[in-house]
């Protein structure tokens, strides 16, 4: 099974949710915004199931002006 | 090089054609903007100019108090004598005139001296007729060691010399030179000075950077306003001072605006600059040329010359006498103008204080 | 100053007249230019996270009480910075934003009329709006009657710290627009923020100037000093915000007197 991520296809396994993959991926704890399949995930959200071919966005804050 | 070359280059300039194109915005766009070029100022010359007075007042009367502050320096001439060989259209002392002439005697000058440092000046500003077998440079050098005593600014309004004349007058205690083109229209300047070495032009015209490349502090320059089209006039008037400006940046050149005076020839001027255009004049220039000296002399009347104070103006004279010898002794001889403003000095500082301007007698004191 | 002089934006009432952005700025730096600066809003960017190097969030290192504003950078038109905008904000920003949209990628000039509509669907949304634009008149009426907070024009180009490049369209702009001016991009040394102060600009967004400097937090403190010299400059006096001079008395009214 796989979803993309951040535009990479990303191998996720069977009854993975969103919070475990960020946490898989370094980013356990950090402050990011998520996009499943074009929504806005709250972080109370992060514990839903990771669906097959869904398009993840994960975005953060850094510096800019 | 000198500013004959940049004269020049407005040989066959359209003037009338500019006068004509030359609308209210063009003013408008030249008020809104700095760093103003030649051009720009032309357009402040123009009729549509006419229109914006009050505005280039304000713009000019804040610029001349960020250059100059709250000071007006007051300055007064000497005449040392009234001998000419020249035979100008428009002066009382030409060649022609039976008029007593006078040289004053180095005893005669400290007595006039004594008079009018007496007065409070330390500004004197020294002229002659041209003659180089009464006044020459020897004389020159010998009452400038004389005045030096007196007075800690010493100017020229004499005849032109060569570089290293100048050099020598400088050596003797000269600070600056006064010299007037009469007329930067080279026709209209052959009319006006039929003979006498006058004649030369281009000696004359480049006079003023002969005086700065000897070293002099500062020139003044101008043109004799009357003597033909202003607006012309006073725009190369204000070019050659922005040349001399930017090819000597140690020298302070300022920049005189005299109208032609009724005086004892008869003559008539061919055209005549009333008070509006005077004033735009003064504007035009303090607007083109931010830190040149604009200096307004006694052919004026005290209540123009008290208006003109906040425009732009920065040295008056005052107490002027215009005959040789004439501060000792009141009853001398022929005044080469008659001053329209015969206000004491006392008069005078307190008009200039009552405007809110603070009159000074020096600005400038030469060490060694 | 004994006179109350606060600069009012989007309900906030601030104290600092000088916004700071933490581009090309080390978080760990972050600190010490904020204290150093005083200010009390920053800008962040919103970026895809890269997941080989991942890096720290700037917002830790930026004390409570600062207001954090994300720009839209990255946007390419309207709908990119609605949309960047809305995540910033789900993303626990609060709710205001600097709009930024560049199409063009050499001079990073923002595209004014796709700022114009992303203001308006945002405004709507209730965001607190800060247009970034290139400094034009018409531009600046539009964002005003859409409701934006403030405009912010550039000096010069993003990051090129040539300063005030395009000081007589930010005159204009401080003389006719009755929103904040906050000169935003271009500002490349105190002197230059104190100029834009004292021109009657509400405040300045250094970024670059700051983050490049041998010292960012020197260099912050030094643009403290230098707006509050031009805020003080600009206060002090008339200033020199217009076209013409005007006496308090007509300077030339004696022309048309009987002359005497």
């Amino acid at each position: 099974m796989e979803v993309y991520l951040n535009g990479q296809r990303e191998k996720v396994n069977p009854g993975e949710t969103v919070r475990e993959l960020l946490s898989r991926k370094g980013l356990g704890n950090a402050k990011v915004v998520l996009v499943y399949n074009s929504r806005v995930l709250l972080e109370e959200e992060w514990g839903e199931l990771l669906e097959d071919e869904a398009v993840i966005e994960v975005l953060s804050f850094v510096g800019g002006g | 090089m000198s500013f004959w070359q940049e004269l020049q280059g407005y040989e066959g300039f359209d003037f009338d054609g500019f006068w004509r194109r030359t609308g209210p915005e063009d003013v408008r766009r030249v008020l809104a903007g700095e760093n103003r070029q030649p051009l720009d100022f032309l357009t402040l010359l123009t009729p549509a100019a006419a229109g914006y007075l009050e505005e280039m007042a304000g713009l000019a009367q804040d610029i001349t108090r960020r250059n100059f502050g709250n000071v007006i320096l007051l300055y007064t001439p000497l005449y040392l004598a009234n001998h000419c060989v020249n035979h100008c259209r428009y002066c009382s002392f030409n060649a022609r005139q039976q008029i007593e002439r006078r040289r004053l005697s180095m005893a005669e000058i400290r007595e006039e001296a004594g008079a009018i440092a007496g007065l409070g000046f330390q500004d004197l500003l020294v002229l002659t007729g041209e003659s180089r077998s009464v006044t020459p440079l020897s004389y020159l050098e010998e009452a400038l060691d004389v005045l030096q005593g007196y007075f800690s600014a010493i100017g020229l309004e004499i005849y032109p010399l060569a570089t290293e004349e100048y050099r020598r007058l400088l050596k003797a205690g000269a600070d600056y030179l006064t010299i007037y083109q009469e007329v930067y229209n080279r026709k209209v300047y052959a009319y006006m000075h039929p003979r006498g070495p006058k004649r030369n032009y281009l000696f004359r015209l480049e006079a003023p950077e002969r005086a700065a490349a000897a070293g002099m502090r500062g020139v003044t320059i101008g043109a004799l306003l009357g003597l033909d089209d202003w607006r012309r006039e006073a725009f190369f008037t204000g070019l050659h001072v922005a040349y001399l400006q930017r090819k000597f940046p140690q020298v302070e050149v300022g920049v005189s605006v005299p109208r032609v005076c009724p005086n004892a020839g008869g003559f008539i001027p061919p055209v005549s600059v009333n008070d509006p255009e005077l004033t735009q004049i003064i504007l035009a220039f303090r607007l083109f040329l931010p830190r040149a000296g604009i200096s307004v002399s006694t052919r004026e009347r005290p209540w123009l010359r008290n208006h003109l104070l906040r425009l732009g103006v920065t040295r008056i004279s005052a107490a002027s006498v215009t005959a040789v010898g004439g501060h000792a002794r009141p009853e001398n001889g022929t005044e080469q103008f008659k001053p329209a403003d015969g206000r004491t000095v006392e008069e005078i500082k307190a008009a200039i204080t009552a405007c809110g301007y603070q009159p000074v007698y020096k600005d400038w004191h030469r060490l060694w | 100053m004994t006179r109350e002089d606060r600069l009012e934006i989007g309900g906030k009432s601030l104290n600092s007249r000088l916004f700071v952005g933490t581009g090309k700025l080390p978080n760990q730096l972050l600190p010490g230019v904020i204290a150093a600066a005083g200010t009390e809003v920053v800008t962040v960017a919103l970026r895809r996270v890269d997941f080989r190097s991942p890096q720290e969030n700037p917002l830790s290192y930026i004390p409570e009480n600062v207001i954090v504003m994300p720009n839209t950078s990255g946007a390419r038109d309207a709908g990119e910075a609605v949309k960047i905008a809305r995540l910033a904000q789900a993303a626990g920003c609060g709710n205001w934003v600097k709009i930024e949209v560049i199409t063009d990628q050499k001079y990073l000039l923002p595209d004014n009329e796709e700022t114009v509509k992303a203001t308006e669907i945002l405004v709507q949304e209730g965001f607190v709006v800060l247009p970034y634009i290139m400094p034009d008149l018409i531009i600046a009426r539009q964002l005003e009657e859409a409701g934006a907070a403030a405009v912010m024009p550039l000096g010069a180009p993003i990051g090129s710290n040539r300063g005030l490049r395009s000081r007589e369209f930010l005159r204009i702009l401080v003389e006719e627009i009755n929103l904040p001016v906050i000169i935003d991009a271009g500002i490349g040394k105190p002197s230059e923020a104190a100029a834009a102060m004292e021109m009657g600009a509400d405040a300045v967004l250094v970024n670059t100037a700051i983050a490049t400097a041998g010292d960012p937090a020197l260099m912050a403190g030094a643009f403290a000093a230098a707006v509050k010299a031009g805020r003080e400059g600009y206060l002090a006096g008339p200033g020199p915000s217009s076209l013409y001079a005007a006496a308090s008395s007509p300077l030339t009214g004696f022309l048309r007197e009987v002359s005497k």
